[in-house]
């Protein structure tokens, strides 16, 4: 016989109680009478015809103790096996999703959800596997089969709120994957929406009640001169009319506040301008507290905006004159062969020329170079032919190009080159990164291709300007809480930490290629820092809470039980607890009986 | 204790003037005794017997019977009461105490005999003593009588059988006694002892509500208000019936013997007003 509650035998500190009640029924209530001669004749009757009268007491204590185990035991739960002995599995699932972070009584929605999983792994029979998963961004298995109830219950309390997007659907499926090598096995599901069960034995517990909630979903910002224009989106979440006041921050100083009315499930877009353009970051903030905290804000990031600098030292080729004015974020300076270069420029490009001494800092592009130079190895010009890209991130979207060279010189590629464009087998195209300096080479003159009439020219050279000064970085500076960032980190850079929100620092392994920072639950800005050498450099991303998955709280608590077929056949036995209990009722009013017949 | 206020005594005066007109005598003032004396009124005949006055002896009976008769008197004459009043502390309880319903009968009853003429004497019977008032005629000793009865306190435990004998009395009367009548000796050897005296016997049995329909349940531990001695009962419903019974028990013994020996008896609960204690009870009885 198993108990599936055992913490009701508890109860069973009772049974000294209702033995001291019995002792302590020697303390008789005070009661003055005129006389006790009519009592005392009375009694006498009585006490004559039950000469087992002190048995009688003892008759009530014992029916009163068998009434309190029957009513224990039956609290308890207990199952009679007649079959296997086999153990129950019971595979826990607790969503800790951004959403669950929502109030819920006094508490948030996942302790409430932890509280009731630990309830519930206390109240199981002892002896039961436990598995214990938690769903946020990813699927966890935190504690697999343990018989130890003690630490599934740490593991459970040691699961943390996440302000990520979750995906149920992930953690059912991996409950059933683990369910099916059990032969009797019950997965207990604490969300705080509804999750389809359908072929798996077990509940869904769905934690929720109505809150009022509003987020702001997004936030983005442009540039007009000096000055930044911010457009925040507020959604009402909730059912009933609400308003609120927004905050938009400019760094931590408070720039504009708004006030805005919205009907139920309204979003409405509100711009500030005049926000000064000095500013790192930008951020919205709801003042109201609602169901919901962690979407009440919501940040972006003011990239750079200083222009890059470039020297073109060419013989008025239109083609790359063109292409620098038409790039955006550029300054260029323009110069011709030989002429002694004393600023410093992001980006070099030397067109059919090349000094003696190449700059030290900045980039590097290099297009058709002279045959006699001191950095390069340049061969004879050779008979062109079918210019072909090479798969490389650079030629991504220039796969179907269809141009030709006419002529052009053959490089020997150093050996920090890759080549990203060919003709007839032969390198045209390369680029790479010597000594901390981005360097990219064409090896033919641009008069010399139908090249840079066809489409894909402005292309590979943006991406080629991309790749060597950072114009059109792609980097996503805002994410949502739980994404992935890649770090855009040099290779000349010796160190690098990021510092979250909450002002921890967390340092980054060098190890090339660098994998994406992927712990961003925390919201608000992260700081990378980076540094080469002697100098620091750092730069800003976000994470925002994910509202258009995570805010919408709307629900309300209820309990969803899954009755699969299969999971029961194995536990052969049946539930004793209301045989227990009508026993329990019997002897009840057999005392009662005993009670009032005065027997 | 103020327990005859202005307005007892407003309805002591409309209780008199109503059982006055009950009275077969009406307002005439002396009351017909039904003992037979040695008045001119003819009331009977009896036998002769042993001691019996030998002047009475009717000759013209014997002459025609041949046999001893006695010429019977109705006897005029005023009438001796004795009120005994049971001053033990079993007498302070309910939830209108009993020695509250005895001490106004008891005025009231005086109150009636002193109108009537008659001589009353208030007894107070508490630890085996007996406390007599001075003997009290005409309405102008009534205050004498309220004083008295006002001077009464209810405590200790009382033996009425031990206090009656300690009465010396001088001739005929009638004897009320009111009690609670718990007593574990009874009443019996009372009841013969005042009838032996000559005496008309009126038994007022005063119980409080709470000691007729006990409300109790439980563990109790009764404690006696005379004796202080201590009985731990489970109270349980069987319990609560078995002492009903047993009160009932009690009552009837009282009420039989009483009967038995020609004596009144009067059964009253302290919470009965006093008003339809005289005109229901007391008239029933034919008291009044």
């Amino acid at each position: 016989m198993r108990l599936f509650s055992p913490w009701a035998l508890t109860f069973l500190s009772l049974i000294p109680l209702v033995m001291l009640m019995y002792i302590l029924k020697q303390k008789f209530e005070e009661r003055i009478v005129p006389s006790t001669y009519l009592w005392e004749q009375a009694l006498k009757d009585i006490e004559v015809n039950t000469p087992w009268q002190r048995l009688k007491k003892n008759l009530l204590l014992y029916l009163q103790l068998l009434i309190v185990l029957f009513l224990t035991f039956a609290l308890s739960n207990p199952y009679l096996s007649l079959g296997t002995g086999s153990y129950e599995n019971i595979i826990v699932v607790i969503d800790n999703s951004g959403s669950m972070n929502a109030l819920y009584k006094n508490s948030t929605r996942l302790e409430a959800a932890k509280q009731k999983a630990v309830n519930m792994v206390k109240s199981s029979a002892s002896g039961a596997n436990f598995t214990v998963v938690s769903s946020g961004r990813k699927t966890e298995i935190l504690i697999n089969a343990s018989k130890n109830k003690a630490d599934t219950i740490n593991k459970i309390n040691e699961i943390k709120t996440s302000n990520s997007t979750g995906n149920m659907d992930d953690a059912v499926a991996l409950s059933k994957a683990l369910s099916k090598q059990y032969e009797s096995c019950k997965v207990m599901i604490y969300s705080d929406n509804k999750v389809g069960i359908d072929d798996i034995k077990g509940e869904v517990e769905v934690i929720a009640s109505k809150l009022e909630n509003a987020s702001i979903d997004y936030i983005s910002h442009s540039i007009e001169e000096d000055s930044l224009k911010a457009l925040i989106r507020v959604t009402n979440r909730s059912d009933v009319d609400i308003s609120r006041e927004i905050s938009l921050y400019g760094e931590e100083k408070l720039i504009h506040i708004q006030n805005v009315d919205f009907k139920p499930g309204e979003s409405k877009s509100i711009y500030f301008d005049g926000i000064p353009g000095d500013v790192s970051y930008i951020y919205g903030e709801l003042t109201e507290e609602d169901g919901l905290l962690e979407d009440n804000s919501a940040f972006d990031i003011i990239k750079a905006v200083k222009p890059k600098k470039v020297l073109m030292v060419s013989n008025k080729n239109i083609f790359i004159e063109k292409m620098l004015t038409i790039i955006s974020g550029l300054e260029v300076y323009k110069s011709v062969e030989n002429e002694k270069i004393d600023d410093k420029y992001d980006l070099y490009i030397y067109d059919g020329s090349l000094p003696d001494i190449l700059p030290k800092s900045g980039s590097l592009l290099v297009i058709n170079p002279p045959l006699e130079n001191k950095h390069f190895v340049v061969g004879e010009v050779i008979q062109g032919g079918a210019l072909k890209a090479v798969t490389h991130s650079l030629t991504k979207y220039i796969g179907g190009l269809n141009a030709s060279v006419s002529k052009f010189k053959t490089i020997e590629m150093p050996y920090w080159a890759e080549e990203v464009m060919t003709v007839d087998g032969k390198t045209a195209v390369m680029v790479g990164e010597n000594k901390g300096q981005r360097q990219s080479i064409i090896a033919f003159d641009l008069h010399d291709s139908d090249f840079v009439l066809s489409s894909e020219y402005p292309m590979l050279f943006s991406s080629l300007l991309s790749y060597l000064i950072g114009i059109g970085s792609n980097e996503k500076t805002v994410v949502k809480s739980g994404e992935q960032v890649n770090l855009d980190i040099s290779s000349d850079v010796t160190a690098a930490a990021v510092m979250k929100p909450s002002g921890q620092r967390e340092e980054i392994t060098l190890r090339y290629p660098i994998g994406a920072f992927e712990n961003t639950d925390e919201l608000g800005i992260y700081k990378v820092l980076e540094k080469a050498g002697e100098t620091e450099t750092s730069y800003l991303f976000c994470a925002n809470f994910p509202s258009e998955t995570e805010s919408d709280i709307s629900g309300e608590s209820f309990i969803m039980k899954s009755d699969a077929d299969g999971a029961s056949k194995t536990s052969g036995g049946m539930n004793i607890s209301i045989y227990l209990l009508l026993l329990g009722l019997l002897v009840m009013a057999f005392e009662w009986v005993v009670y009032t017949g005065g027997y | 204790m103020k327990i005859f206020d202005s307005d007892f005594l407003k309805k002591l005066e409309a209780i008199a003037i109503k059982s006055r007109m009950l009275m077969t005598e009406g307002a005439g003032g002396n009351r017909k005794s039904r003992s037979k004396g040695s008045s001119v009124e003819f009331s009977d005949f009896r036998e002769y017997s042993d001691g019996d006055d030998f002047r009475r002896i009717d000759w013209n009976a014997y002459g025609r019977f041949d046999k001893l008769f006695i010429k019977l008197f109705m006897e005029e004459r005023e009438a001796f009461i004795n009120v005994f009043i049971d001053c033990s502390k079993s007498m302070d309880f309910g939830s209108v105490k009993k020695w509250d319903t005895g001490l106004k009968l008891s005025a009231i009853i005086t109150y009636l005999a002193l109108g009537n003429m008659d001589r009353v004497c208030i007894n107070m019977m508490k630890d085996g003593a007996l406390r007599p008032s001075q003997p009290m005629t005409g309405r102008a000793s009534f205050d004498r009588c309220i004083k008295f009865l006002e001077s009464i306190e209810f405590s200790g435990s009382t033996d009425i059988n031990k206090c009656i004998k300690l009465k010396e009395f001088h001739s005929r009367g009638i004897s009320i006694i009111v009690s609670d009548f718990f007593t574990p000796e009874g009443v019996e050897e009372t009841i013969k002892y005042l009838l032996f005296k000559k005496q008309e016997i009126i038994l007022i049995h005063i119980l409080a509500n709470e000691e007729i329909n006990p409300f109790m349940e439980g563990q109790i531990k009764l404690v006696d208000s005379e004796t202080g001695n201590l009985r731990d009962v489970a109270v349980t419903p069987a319990v609560l019936k078995k002492y009903q019974q047993e009160v009932e028990k009690f009552i009837n013994n009282i009420k039989e013997f009483a009967n038995k020996m020609g004596v009144t008896y009067i059964q009253v609960s302290s919470e009965q007003s006093i008003e339809k204690i005289i005109f229901e009870e007391f008239t029933k009885a034919g008291i009044i």
